[in-house]
């Protein structure tokens, strides 16, 4: 892992926490890029404490510092808690998570570790619990999630470890 | 004759990055939001697109995405075909016809795609050589948004084998 970011910054700030950032080199890829995050958020048919599991989970397989200290207000006021997010590890089969949150999280796993992998139990699994909607928008809020946490790995300077921080989403 | 599991895997693999918006249709505005960046990566200045189709179909390769390899993101007369058929046959890295500046992208490209934690500072530099910090920051982003959209056509294409 880099300690050294491996690109600048904007060179005039904006308040807005991912355009600051290396990202906020290239506003043309942001411009399409913060939107959709943003609907991962707000146009989509799950619940947020949900959508925060995926995106924990992810964290936690990616290895992003970042990633893992970040608990979005939203998903807490939704009723997710850190006792909960503690039990999205490798064991959350035999967690105390409910079977819809456990079908969501091994769907995380197909993704994240073998998509040549799906097990028709699973997707049967998930079909009991999950709509048709609700399925593509799990994949397409996991998918900007894996995509956005390699690139912070990507670009350095991660630190080792951080606290757990509550914020805000970044506005869109 | 043995079977060609290439072929019976490709045909197992319904959905590739060129139908997938067809597996998440009932994702609607979310959906659209999703298709907006895809499209917008290739038609970005940061990156040649050429050079970025080179990308998308090595980490097609590292993800053994057989239908993946059988389709295009740019036009015919756009892509380097020779150097497709290179990067396919796994001999690009001792091809000449490839500049600094691609071998960069892909070395990068290599990393990414089995460890983004392995990635060090030599192959970010690499490619701002050529590309610039923005170059790099597109590359990166774009990166991530073709492996997903890789790993999204094995999943939906095994959810709809589950169907089957």
């Amino acid at each position: 892992m880099s300690g050294q970011l491996r690109a600048g910054v904007p060179a005039t700030r904006s308040g807005h926490l991912v355009r600051d950032s290396s990202l906020g080199l290239v506003p043309a890829t942001l411009d399409k890029i913060l939107p959709l995050h943003g609907g991962v958020w707000h146009d989509n048919s799950l619940k947020p404490a949900l959508i925060e599991m995926l995106r924990l989970r992810n964290a936690r397989t990616v290895n992003c510092a970042i990633c893992k200290s970040v608990r979005y207000d939203i998903a807490k006021q939704d009723g997710l808690t850190e006792a909960k997010a503690e039990q999205i590890d490798d064991n959350f089969r035999a967690s105390n998570l409910d079977p819809a949150e456990k079908a969501l999280i091994a769907f995380a796993d197909v993704y994240l570790l073998d998509p040549l992998s799906v097990d028709p139990k699973l997707i049967a699994e998930l079909r009991q619990y999950f709509s048709e909607q609700q399925i593509c928008h799990m994949a397409i809020a996991l998918t900007t999630f894996h995509a956005m946490s390699r690139c912070a790995v990507s670009l350095g300077g991660m630190p080792e470890s951080l606290p757990i921080m509550e914020i805000p989403l970044p506005a869109a | 004759m043995p079977p060609n599991n290439d072929l019976t895997q490709a045909n197992r693999e319904t959905f590739n990055s060129n139908n997938l918006s067809q597996a998440l249709s009932a994702g609607g505005e979310l959906t659209q939001a999703y298709d907006e960046v895809w499209n917008m990566f290739w038609q970005q200045n940061y990156i040649p697109p050429a050079l970025l189709e080179l990308c998308r179909l090595r980490l097609a390769q590292l993800h053994r995405a057989t239908a993946e390899l059988g389709v295009r993101q740019i036009p015919a007369s756009a892509a380097d075909e020779a150097k497709i058929q290179s990067l396919l046959a796994g001999n690009w890295e001792k091809n000449e016809n490839f500049s600094d500046g691609e071998l960069a992208a892909l070395e990068f490209t290599e990393i990414y795609g089995q460890d983004p934690n392995a990635l060090r500072d030599e192959n970010a530099d690499a490619v701002k050589r050529h590309y610039g910090e923005t170059g790099l920051v597109c590359l990166i982003e774009a990166l991530g948004f073709i492996d997903g959209r890789i790993r999204l056509g094995l999943v939906f294409s095994g959810i709809a084998a589950a169907s089957r």
